[in-house]
């Protein structure tokens, strides 16, 4: 599945870096400005403004229901939203190069700690949960997980705020990037499946953090799940802080405000509001996405960029009209 | 209620006061637009009325199809 989610991710990857290519340098929230004029630029680039935020309230929220489910149960969540946004909102002031820095140098601390506490588990794998291999409807299967296009792959529209940043080929790079992605979902849930199986992983809301729990050495349990406990929480992190960047250079690029501070106290503010009101529940989220998240991302992710290409390549053939006469 | 009133309005008049008193006038108005547009959120939450915003998006979708 996540091979095939991340097949669509890369071609709708590509739509976003045609689109890229027709305007160097500029990024996501500056590109309307340029495709549409500034009274309706700026109205289409708030809206990805507004996708940046709702998506961020998510993350949010899902970072508490997870300490809360796990680690902290009795914490207001509002403590979580507002202690992430603190240091997400530091670090996107001090620039661009310090939210890049910052995941360059986390990565590997992240990466080996995961596989490594993974490969502990690995005296409980069983080759029998993984059977029967291609049993299921392979075609049916892919139509009911329509879902996962959107989380993560549809999502991932947010690194476009960083593509004028980025040096030589940008695109083989964000190509390159969800194509790991995909490899890396499909190994953990190969891992997952070999180790809990199919039928417990789908009854359980944090699968990686339930397998790493029962780890066992010599009989006794050992505890290393506050390493994944980290982990996740890095990586939720990390995501926030891209959605935290795209949706503050969404201001700064459209208005260019003097002063920084007072955005990011007031983006603070709505992501804390959005992170309570996003979903009345984790059943509800879970319920909701399977229905309609891919909807909901294909608005943002694929028809406004559609459509800023189709209105690029109309201003093309204009010109080109216009250019033709003159002759 | 009052508390919410209480430090939201300490919270974002203090900085729309200081924004004013600089003389960034265009950063108070965006500045203010986007505190209405918390205080919109905040507003249902602190009555314990809110709305959730993935239901409403359920909604609008339905209209569509």
């Amino acid at each position: 599945m996540p091979w095939w989610a991340g097949l669509f991710g890369i071609l709708v990857s590509l739509v976003w870096i045609l689109l890229y290519r027709y305007y160097p340098g500029q990024s996501l929230a500056q590109i309307p400005v340029s495709a549409l004029g500034r009274p309706l630029g700026i109205a289409v680039s708030m809206l990805f403004f507004v996708y940046f935020c709702l998506i961020g309230g998510w993350v949010l929220r899902n970072l508490s229901d997870f300490l809360n489910g796990t680690i902290m149960p009795r914490t207001p969540p509002t403590v979580f939203h507002v202690m992430f946004l603190f240091v997400v909102c530091y670090t996107v002031a001090q620039g661009v190069e310090t939210v890049a820095r910052l995941n360059q140098f986390v990565t590997p601390f992240l990466f080996f700690p995961f596989w490594f506490v993974l490969m502990l588990a690995l005296s409980e794998w069983q080759w029998d949960r993984l059977q029967p291999v291609l049993q299921t409807n392979i075609g049916e299967t892919m139509l009911r997980s329509h879902s996962f296009f959107g989380f993560p792959y549809l999502e991932t529209l947010a690194m476009m705020m960083f593509l004028p940043h980025t040096g030589n080929r940008p695109g083989r790079s964000f190509v390159w990037g969800i194509g790991t992605a995909s490899l890396s979902l499909s190994a953990i849930i190969f891992m997952i499946i070999g180790l809990v199986g199919v039928e417990r992983a789908s009854k359980l809301a944090y699968p990686v953090y339930t397998v790493v729990q029962e780890i066992t050495s010599g009989g006794a349990t050992i505890n290393v799940h506050s390493v994944i406990s980290v982990v996740l929480l890095i990586l939720i992190f990390i995501k926030l802080l891209i959605l935290v960047y795209g949706a503050y250079e969404c201001l700064n690029q459209l208005f260019q405000p003097s002063v920084k501070w007072p955005f990011f106290i007031v983006l603070g503010t709505i992501l804390c509001a959005l992170a309570l009101t996003i979903y009345d529940n984790p059943i509800q989220n879970i319920e909701w996405s399977t229905k309609y998240n891919f909807i909901f991302c294909c608005m943002f992710a694929i028809v406004l960029p559609v459509m800023l290409l189709a209105v690029t390549w109309f201003k093309a053939a204009i010109q080109k009209k216009k250019g033709m006469t003159r002759k | 209620m009052v508390a919410f009133h209480f430090w939201f309005l300490a919270l974002t008049g203090a900085v729309l006061a200081r924004l004013l008193w600089t003389k960034h006038l265009k950063d108070a108005v965006l500045f203010a637009v986007l505190a209405l547009a918390a205080y919109g959120l905040w507003l249902p939450l602190a009555n314990h009325r809110h709305y959730v915003i993935t239901i409403f998006i359920e909604r609008l979708i339905e209209s569509i199809k």
